[in-house]
């Protein structure tokens, strides 16, 4: 591949995770109504529909008059052939006109699922106010108002949100400006909190660069502290970094730092066992926000709502709809998070609504869950397959209830050890479920981290997974395909109830 | 889905939901331009609402003939020199690493995307220019030319010189297995 082609495809690899904030469209409007573009330009809006809208709505009118209603599930499709075995490399995918993505699967340890949710029993008034930037949360305890920081050596560290609630502490900051002297692998450092006079941990982070620049945002949890401090100190050190960074953060009671989310009740709709429901919403802001919330049977290790890879990007948005035929289009969202075991949770994120809106129904077109239970193991015999070489297979699975066929297997040898890509076919759409992939798979019964790739129109859809292999290869591993991603296909209409 | 001319139009009759409906439909491509034009996330966002409210607030003086998304993205690349220059004026840094938040961290390539970003951030500012818009936009060098205000024939030089030197950096070496990380950074 030339450098041309490596570059653009690189390029448009490199700025995909780049994704929009909530609130840009009304930044930019309240910019706009200081000197409207248009004399027009609110009249339309106060009319409530738009010409694109009337279309929409007449066109949906007359298809739906003159078909069939659609199926749940769509017509299967044939599968598609595996791309010939020598077209792809693990770890350099080829580029260009053929996009190809890859996800990266760590190791878990153990061989036990991670990012399990820490069960707590729910309260009635859980969720019950919303913090900007920690998310729905309950409302007794306190928080941090604004944003406070400090500045030394350099770094400036801003403490955008500090919650202390009762289960939790919840610590929202950046770490941004320049150290001299990096080591190679970034620039690493320690943060931690200080109440009542004791010093706990947030964690040790790392900016992961290798010249003397820094910039990190994120959210850091600890656990629960005195639910009335007046204030805490957040602090900021470590070798790289030099001196300490202090920031005193004064708190103020939980319910004047956030916004008092509005309980809905009956917002829920059930499709093939899965419930999607809106227990809360923050309205009469910019943005709205809806608490979305999944109960399946059984529980899943994460569910996804609308997307199939834990966030949804432009074409995966959620749609709002008001009893007028208005959309309103969900604005880029952050991930989901989980409170109980039973119930997996997400926050959408949609544009102020007009006073007039009623009726309002979420559509949440797919729900995409890994199942805890249904495993496939597999044995494929390496003995005498040669770095390059690929093992023909085709192996029929029963995986989490879907149908799966192993190809072929492939096995490689790298700088970093020995690779075993296998070739699957997922098979088309059944049910209304689409099987995507594993979540895990271990090789003789050890997790040591999978990548799944895919390309084309496929999104999300695993056309082969790279495993590592130990460094003595047997004559015959194991792997176990564990964790199975089935989309389901909905959709969810949630009516909210105002 | 109507096209952006149609958008435009009723834009330019006062249509609100049709602004918003260009906004929402060119926000991630714009930030992203502006994002490997300056190599700052705030700078970026930045970039993307004056480009934006330039472009509508001149919507009535755009060549009907042109594009929106050409127009647009002649405003990203005067808004990113722009946002450039008053940060250099006041001796802000720039050239923050891209965001890491869980979504990029389960991706792979982690090292690859920040040594690219790097590289590009490393040409002059011309002929990054020219190189965003020719291999993320995908533009002919005719565009381009037109877009930057000089000739097809700098446009070229500048790719070509500009490929040369990224040829050379470690960014476009080939790719390496990723070590598994959770930085944040």
């Amino acid at each position: 591949m030339s450098v041309e082609e490596r570059l653009a495809a690189d390029l448009k690899r490199a700025l995909e995770p780049v994704q929009p904030r909530p609130g840009g469209w009304a930044q930019l409007r309240s910019q706009l109504e200081e000197s409207p573009p248009v004399p027009l330009w609110h009249r339309v809006w106060e009319r409530g529909i738009s010409r694109r809208q009337f279309l929409g709505g007449v066109a949906a009118t007359a298809a739906a008059a003159l078909l069939p209603a659609p199926p749940i599930a769509e017509a299967p499709k044939p599968p598609e052939p595996p791309p010939p075995l020598d077209v792809l490399r693990p770890w350099n995918a080829p580029r260009g006109q053929d996009r190809r993505w890859v996800v990266h699967h760590p190791a878990r340890g153990g061989g036990k699922p991670g990012n399990l949710p820490v069960y707590a029993p729910p309260t009635p008034d859980e969720h019950d106010l919303y913090l900007p930037g920690i998310g729905f949360r309950r409302p007794r305890g306190m928080a941090s108002r604004g944003p406070v920081s400090a500045v030394a050596g350099g770094l400036t560290l801003t403490v955008h949100r500090v919650a202390v609630l009762g289960r939790g502490t919840w610590l929202e900051f950046e770490v941004s400006g320049v150290v001299p002297g990096p080591g190679s692998r970034g620039i690493g450092f320690d943060v931690s909190l200080r109440a009542d006079g004791q010093v706990h941990p947030a964690g040790h982070f790392r900016n992961h660069r290798d010249d003397d620049r820094i910039t990190v945002r994120t959210v850091a949890r600890l656990g629960p502290l005195r639910p009335d401090l007046a204030e805490v100190e957040v602090i900021v050190g470590g070798e790289q970094i030099g001196g300490d960074l202090h920031a005193l953060v004064p708190l103020v009671p939980a319910v004047e730092a956030g916004l008092m989310a509005t309980r809905l009740t009956g917002a829920a709709a059930t499709l093939g066992g899965v419930t999607v429901s809106v227990p809360r919403a923050v309205l009469g802001t910019d943005p709205t926000v809806l608490l979305l919330e999944v109960r399946t049977p059984p529980p899943h290790s994460h569910v996804w709502i609308g997307s199939r890879i834990a966030i949804r990007g432009r074409g995966d948005e959620l749609t709002l709809l008001d009893a007028d035929g208005r959309e309103y289009l969900e604005e880029p969202t952050v991930l989901g998070f989980s409170h109980d075991p039973a119930v997996i949770g997400d926050v959408a994120f949609f544009p102020r609504l007009p006073p007039d809106a009623t009726g309002l129904r979420l559509v949440v077109p797919t729900v995409t869950v890994a199942a805890f239970e249904g495993e496939a193991e597999l044995r494929v015999p390496l003995a005498g397959v040669r770095p390059g070489g690929a093992v023909p297979l085709g192996l029929d699975v029963e995986f989490g209830g879907d149908p799966l066929r192993v190809v072929a297997a492939e096995l490689w040898e790298l700088a970093t050890g020995r690779l075993l890509t296998l070739r699957l076919d997922l098979g088309p759409r059944r049910q209304g479920r689409l099987l995507l992939g594993p979540g895990q798979v271990l090789v003789d019964g050890e997790d040591r981290g999978f990548r799944g790739r895919w390309s084309g129109p496929g999104h999300a859809r695993y056309e082969t997974i790279d495993v590592p292999l130990p460094p003595e290869t047997p004559d015959e591993v194991s792997i176990t395909l564990r964790l199975p991603r089935v989309e389901i296909l909905g959709p969810w209409i949630v009516p909210l109830g105002f | 889905m109507v096209d952006d001319r149609d958008a435009v139009a009723r834009c330019l009759q006062g249509d609100e939901a049709a602004f918003a409906e260009l906004f929402r439909r060119h926000e991630a491509r714009v930030l992203r331009l502006a994002y490997a034009l300056l190599g700052d996330r705030e700078a970026a966002e930045d970039a993307k609402q004056e480009a934006f409210l330039a472009a509508f607030r001149s919507l009535d003086r755009m060549n009907v003939e042109v594009a929106f998304s050409s127009w647009l993205h002649r405003n990203v690349v005067w808004a990113a020199r722009a946002v450039s220059q008053r940060a250099y004026r006041r001796r802000e840094m720039t050239g923050d690493p891209p965001d890491r938040d869980a979504f990029a961290a389960a991706f792979d390539d982690q090292d690859r995307r920040t040594s690219l970003l790097d590289a590009l951030r490393a040409l002059p500012a011309g002929a990054r220019e020219a190189v965003v818009l020719r291999f993320y936009l995908d533009l002919p060098e005719s565009e381009i030319a037109r877009l930057l205000g000089c000739r097809p024939g700098t446009v070229k030089s500048r790719i070509s010189r500009a490929l040369r030197r990224l040829a050379a950096s470690p960014a476009l070496a080939e790719l390496q297995p990723s070590r598994e990380t959770r930085d944040v950074g």
